[in-house]
């Protein structure tokens, strides 16, 4: 079987350059320890892309950086980041607990889409009839979606997820998916996304970003030509495997 | 928040309440016997005062006052001293600035700061005004300045991602996570501000419920001194019981409630 993985990123649309020279964060003993060393990718604009490499390498940390959370490095990244509406979706959903599920998602809005009709919006996450519930008496699915739906509300040119779908059980999981490729289909971003989960990276991404051990570095930029419907089941399983046998220790499974 | 009082005893809120009030004035009955009516009226005789100064005017005229006073020195210090505590708990530098003042306030005898208010500003209801609020400032700023290091990094990470403006972000992120801490501080406040409040009136004001209590020492009229004293407390009571209480309730309806 023809294995389509290739090293040449797209070449054809828009790229987000990424160029982080290092970044370190100061350990308990006051020593630099550093985090991310030359790491440098590029986004393709429009398209998925997945970041992947072991657990504790950096990931969040460069998500903090693209964010404009982090100003602390060294290095350039794209002025589209700074100039671009981003949503974000992180591990633990974030939202304000002291805020209803419908306040949660407005008040994410820019002014110039104040007081927009959200109805399909939260139809499409399942959450229509919890608009006035507060975070509290959510299920930890139903706070991620409240998330989604914040992140996909704003309509944003750049969206981030950061292992949006991790400590669900697989079938809520799977779920979540099918709702965020949906809303993607709508409407697609630039989406950047970090997880563990190699199978979740094949089915979703176009392109993967293997990371290093710390400190980290993007090893190597794969594309995933696989038609959707290969993206699960027996091509996908190959695909995976070659990936393991290619980068062993930074692609799990 | 309600305390659990139906869970634990039967008892409603207002029964526990109306009793414990009641055990006020049955302690009060048993000194009066013992001390005699001269040293500590009845509370009867101390009522019948209250409503014969309630209907010629002159208790309500004076509480008016010295309420009015309460309220815009509670304003002012809970506002002033938010915002001072918000700065110094959320930045280093500013808390390493306002620190010594803080403490030099904190420590100053209520009676000097009300002594130069005076003398600084004038015999007026600013300076009175000013010398409470002084008083009061440095605690707010304190009780704030604890909640703003318990403040939770990761909302306003997201209001940032998001782009929140500092008005959306103040009122949405920033004071509902300091609210238990201004509740703290407003409770605490009220409670401290009333009682300087007169402490100021007797020193230099010609009006309010101070400078009756003043004028009732002169004479000695220990009857209209507790007659004020429980005018106001009611009052005070009833803040706490119709407007602190439910504000509070209200504030904290997306707390899961226990099952």
């Amino acid at each position: 079987m023809d294995v389509p993985v290739s090293q040449r990123m797209e070449t054809e649309g828009e790229l987000l350059s990424v160029d982080i020279a290092a970044k370190s964060f100061a350990a308990a003993n006051g020593e630099p320890v550093a985090v991310l060393k030359d790491l440098s990718f590029n986004l393709p604009a429009g398209r998925f892309t997945c970041m992947i490499g072991p657990s504790g390498c950096g990931k969040t940390t460069t998500l903090g950086i693209l964010l404009g959370l982090d100003s602390d490095y060294a290095g350039a990244i794209d002025p589209a980041f700074a100039s671009s509406r981003i949503g974000a979706v992180f591990q633990e959903p974030r939202l304000l607990p002291w805020r209803t599920v419908e306040d949660n998602v407005r008040l994410a809005l820019p002014d110039a889409m104040t007081g927009r009709d959200l109805s399909e919006l939260f139809a499409q996450v399942g959450l229509g009839e919890f608009r006035n519930a507060f975070p509290a008496e959510l299920s930890l699915g139903m706070a991620r979606r409240t998330a989604l739906a914040r992140a996909f509300a704003i309509e944003p040119e750049i969206l981030v997820l950061d292992e949006p779908f991790v400590s669900l059980d697989e079938t809520t999981a799977n779920r979540l998916r099918d709702r965020l490729a949906s809303l993607l289909a709508v409407h697609p971003p630039t989406v950047l996304m970090v997880t563990h989960n190699i199978r979740e990276a094949v089915r979703l991404a176009d392109h993967l970003l293997i990371f290093s051990d710390r400190p980290a570095h993007c090893v190597e930029a794969v594309d995933v030509d696989l038609p959707p419907a290969d993206r699960t089941g027996e091509p996908a399983e190959a695909f995976i495997r070659l990936l393991e046998s290619r980068y062993p220790g930074l692609v799990l499974l | 928040m309600e305390p659990d009082a139906t869970g634990t005893s039967g008892l409603s809120p207002w029964v526990a309440r109306a009793i414990s009030i009641a055990g006020f004035f049955a302690l009060w009955s048993l000194a009066s016997l013992a001390m005699g009516p001269r040293l500590c009226p009845d509370p009867l005789s101390v009522v019948i005062f209250l409503s014969r100064e309630t209907v010629s005017g002159e208790l309500p005229y004076h509480l008016t006052i010295t309420l009015a006073r309460v309220a815009a020195a509670f304003v002012i210090a809970m506002a002033i001293g938010t915002a001072i505590g918000l700065f110094m708990g959320r930045s280093t530098a500013g808390n390493l600035l306002l620190e010594p003042w803080i403490i030099l306030l904190l420590n100053a005898p209520a009676l000097v700061i009300i002594v130069l208010a005076y003398i600084w500003i004038g015999l007026v209801d600013g300076a009175a005004i000013t010398a409470v609020a002084l008083n009061k400032i440095p605690n707010v700023a304190v009780t704030i300045r604890e909640g703003a290091r318990a403040m939770n990094p990761d909302y306003f990470q997201m209001a940032r991602i998001f782009r929140f403006s500092r008005a959306r972000t103040l009122r949405h992120v920033t004071l509902p996570q300091l609210q238990p801490y201004i509740a703290a501080a407003a409770r605490s406040g009220l409670a401290l501000i009333w009682k300087i409040v007169l402490v100021v009136e007797l020193l230099g004001r010609p009006n309010g419920v101070g400078f009756q209590i003043y004028i009732y020492f002169q004479t000695f009229d220990v009857r209209a001194i507790l007659a004020y004293t429980i005018a106001f407390a009611a009052i005070m009571l009833a803040i706490e019981y119709m407007i602190v209480q439910p504000i509070e309730k209200r504030a904290y309806r997306w707390r899961p409630r226990p099952a």
